[in-house]
């Protein structure tokens, strides 16, 4: 075996790059000097007895080489959305699709952002280095689905306003009545206190049910509608949520794995906030019904995530 | 006793040192030469580096005005 | 608008106020406490940055330095560095890796909380590219482990090392700066803008004389990045000072406190890759350090800032006086407490003392004599750790340990000691930040050399003299 940092010694078999580059590297949790803010703590959040450098993120990404997947699939996704802006794809959609598409996009660019919000708290809190570096590569993420959205939903609505008060995608977030309750969970997401708590507000609850959604939505709705820039949008999206729905998934069972009572705490989390994201994904399907696609989309969303509780060991919330 | 002793003219940094309360100053003067690897040749006081005072090599160093983590300077005479 | 104008105003356009729960629970007051400042949108990132053209540029950089890495490392790069430079590495890269992880996790905050679209954007970026530069610090160390002893469990190092504990503290103070503006001024200003060009620029060009081209490459295409952040921290300090009167003061003590910081953890021990780790030496730390941070970074900030009343950092003097022998004193310092370090120490030869009795006149007067006793035969290991300074961590040795600077504050019914009057100042102005450090000296009172080793988890052969050099 060749030799390798002392942290992994031992193992029967070598560190990957990925374990190379992340595992095993923070620090800080004893601090040398005292402020309100503090540097990282371990209560600060409720998990508890979780070894959390045994984080693993099944991605297995690293700066390097997330940096290159996505530079290349920037290309991809920028030449397909230049092409369909410019040859005259979108002038040739329906005008109705185009409408609530482009207001439905629109909105969903500041719920985006709003999660990269939410996860750089994780980002900046969380107590492992390998923690932080997924968190960190998914606000990068939802940046790219943010800056894409509001490009295409320009494209589709007929471009950008002068002034925030005229902008369509900002009316739609700020006042659509399909879009509010989804605008609620995530203010509410943006004021948590506890790291482990947003992940699972977001990540597990609000993510666990939008992602698939609009996945099913961009993919068979723009399919039907012949609107190639939608369903490779939706596509490009996609592929990079799985990767934070999988590492969500690794961290639940990392935590669960390290003590029981973490269960109890998660599905007390998960109670909590899966209302507001059900309520919030109900709301877009009842205001964007895309001929019953969305529907659908929202039925598939409820049942990945139901997968998902399952195989974490979570229930699903029940009303309360 | 927790104490700090460093020597003028000496290489070593300060050192914290645990000297018995009972000893008298000149003692441990004595034993922090040593652990300081001081040069012996030129004859030092010693003071409290906090409080500027000379101290009476005979006084017990618990009865020498000490703080926690002091320091015991060996100037030069 | 052009493309790139486009996509960075799509970027500006994603915030909103928020409705369903009250602003200061998203953007907590206390986060900007003392910063007086009210167009906050009116302020522009001078990069106009998007994630599209981020990607493209990034994913360009590391095509090239990557492959000429590996290239390196596979075909005995290793092999040809100078041993003396290979034991200098072994500190400076878990320092470097302090810093880029700390900056990294403080700009997650920064970017998160700052209510400047401009701050929010060009911190998000810095977070990302310092993620990049603690990697990259880690594939070199990755590479000289497999070559050499002393990388091996730099992690823990870091965590627990007498040595690492100064950039240890450094670090963890800006994640836990309470107010987003101090943490850039202590990264974007005082680490980025003054000491990368030191760092990233000054040091390479030594390390390429001694067979170092990887670190070399590594450094370089770190500074690339770092150009983006100095823009910022230089925009904002510029922003707040043209913006209210009242945050002057603030600023000012920023400065002062951040500067004398990093004077102390990153300037004087930098001071001896050049001058001693250095076999082939180039300038001399004192003419950088005169060259890259009086001339080019105080000199600069005095003629762009001065005019809205921002005086140079208070402790300026007595950096400069400083190294004249910080270099000279760290490096006999650590010499001293050789068994008790993770890389190898050695005596400076003749040619090494050459160059300093060429450029630093006073270094035979001062420190020749410590070095004829270790020629007589004197080893000069010391039994236990030295007085640790309460702010910095660094030994209280400076300028010379025959004639320290000790300053004593009575706090919490003991003594704290400091290396200067720079860190009792700060200690005297946030006493509550930096009490709570207890130094690894008291830690390890009465324990033995083994027990001392134990702790620092140091194994076996690690630490010693070098033979060769």
């Amino acid at each position: 075996m060749p030799k390798t940092f002392a942290w992994f010694e031992g193992r029967k078999r070598p560190p990957s790059e990925y374990e190379e580059l992340t595992v095993g590297l923070h620090f800080g949790e004893d601090a040398l000097v005292h402020t309100r803010v503090g540097t990282w703590t371990l209560d600060n959040t409720r998990l508890a007895n979780v070894a959390w450098e045994d984080f693993r993120d099944p991605a297995a990404l690293h700066y390097r080489s997330w940096v290159a997947l996505q530079a290349g699939a920037e290309r991809e996704l920028g030449a397909t959305l230049d092409l369909a802006a410019s040859a005259g794809f979108v002038d040739g959609l329906d005008a109705g699709w185009r409408r609530e598409m482009g207001t439905l996009t629109g909105g969903l660019a500041f719920a985006e952002w709003g999660v990269a919000m939410a996860l750089q708290y994780v980002e900046r809190f969380c107590l492992s280095s390998a923690i932080a570096q997924s968190a960190q590569l998914q606000v990068c993420d939802e940046l790219r689905h943010a800056q894409r959205a509001l490009e295409w939903a320009d494209a589709l609505s007929g471009g950008a306003s002068a002034s925030a008060a005229e902008d369509p995608a900002r009316q739609a977030w700020m006042e659509n009545p399909a879009l509010q309750p989804l605008r609620r969970a995530v203010e509410l997401a943006l004021t948590l206190t506890d790291w482990g708590e947003v992940i699972v507000a977001v990540n597990l609850c609000l993510e666990g049910l939008l992602q698939p959604f609009q996945r099913e939505l961009h993919l068979t709705a723009a399919r039907r509608e012949r609107d190639m820039g939608t369903a490779m949008l939706g596509r490009h999206c996609w592929i990079d949520e799985e990767r934070h729905l999988g590492w969500t998934d690794a961290f639940l069972r990392l935590v669960i794995d390290a003590d029981p009572a973490n269960r109890v705490t998660l599905q007390t989390w998960y109670d909590t906030h899966a209302p507001a994201a059900r309520e919030a994904l109900d709301a877009l399907a009842a205001g964007f019904p895309f001929g019953g696609v969305a529907a659908d989309a929202a039925a598939t969303a409820r049942t990945e995530l139901a997968k998902r509780l399952a195989a974490a060991g979570l229930e699903e919330a029940t009303d309360r | 006793m927790l104490i700090y002793a460093r020597a003028d003219g000496c290489s070593t940094p300060a050192l914290l040192m645990t000297p018995e309360e009972e000893w008298p100053v000149k003692m441990f003067c004595r034993i922090a030469l040593s652990t300081l690897r001081a040069d012996k040749s030129r004859e030092r006081l010693p003071f409290n580096s906090r409080t500027g005072e000379q101290l009476d090599p005979a006084t017990p160093l618990g009865e020498a005005g000490f703080l926690p983590y002091d320091l015991l300077e060996l100037r030069y005479a | 608008m052009s493309n790139q104008t486009a996509e960075y105003t799509r970027t500006k356009r994603l915030y909103w106020e928020p409705s369903y729960v009250a602003k200061e629970a998203i953007y907590p007051p206390a986060n900007y406490e003392g910063i007086h400042f009210s167009d906050w949108d009116r302020w522009d990132d001078p990069f106009h940055m998007s994630f599209k053209q981020y990607v493209e540029i990034q994913a360009k950089k590391d095509n090239g330095f990557h492959p000429a890495r590996d290239a390196f490392d596979r075909y005995g790069g290793t092999d040809k560095m100078d041993p003396r430079w290979v034991e200098g590495m072994k500190v400076v890269y878990p320092i470097l890796f302090h810093g880029e992880y700390g900056a990294l996790r403080s700009h997650a905050r920064v970017s998160r909380y700052a209510p400047a679209p401009a701050l929010r954007a060009a911190a998000f970026y810095q977070s990302i590219d310092e993620l990049r530069h603690s990697q990259n610090h880690v594939y070199q160390m990755r590479m000289f482990n497999r070559h050499t002893d002393g990388f091996a469990n730099w992690a823990e190092w870091k965590r627990h090392h007498f040595l690492l504990q100064p950039a240890k503290m450094l670090f963890e103070d800006i994640v836990a700066c309470e107010n987003v503006f101090e943490s850039v001024m202590g990264l974007n200003i005082l680490v980025e803008v003054a000491y990368t060009n030191l760092v990233f620029v000054g040091i390479p060009s030594v390390g390429v004389l001694n067979g170092d081209l990887a670190g070399a490459g590594e450094f370089l295409t770190t500074q690339s990045d770092e150009t983006r952040h100095m823009a910022i921290g230089q925009s904002t300090l510029r922003t707040l000072l043209e913006g209210d009167d009242r945050n002057l003061p603030v600023i000012q003590y920023w400065l002062d406190k951040w500067f004398w910081l990093l004077h102390r953890i990153i300037g004087c021990p930098l001071g001896v890759i050049p001058d001693y780790f250095a076999k082939r030496k180039a300038l001399p730390m004192r003419q950088m350090f005169q060259r890259y941070i009086v001339d080019n970074y105080v000199a600069g900030m005095v003629e762009d800032l001065g005019k809205y009343g921002l005086q140079p950092p208070r402790f300026l003097d007595d950096a400069v006086a400083e190294m004249e022998d910080a270099p000279h004193t760290l490096f006999r310092t650590l010499f001293q407490y050789k068994h008790m370090l993770f890389n190898k120490m050695f005596v400076p030869t003749e040619a090494d003392m050459e160059f300093f009795g060429e450029h630093y006149p006073h270094w035979e007067e001062r420190h020749g004599a410590f070095w004829d006793e270790v020629r007589a035969g004197d080893p000069k290991d010391l039994p236990s750790l030295p007085m640790l300074c309460q702010v910095c961590q660094l030994p209280c040795v400076f300028p010379v340990p025959e004639r320290p600077t000790i300053r004593g504050t009575e706090w919490g019914g003991e003594v704290r000691w400091f290396c200067s009057d720079g860190c009792q100042w700060i200690f005297e102005h946030e006493p509550e930040r930096y009490s709570k450090a207890v130094g690894l000296d008291r830690v390890l009172t009465g324990k033995d050399v083994a027990q001392i080793r134990e702790h620092m988890h140091l194994s076996g052969k690690l630490g010693g003299v070098l033979e060769e050099c």
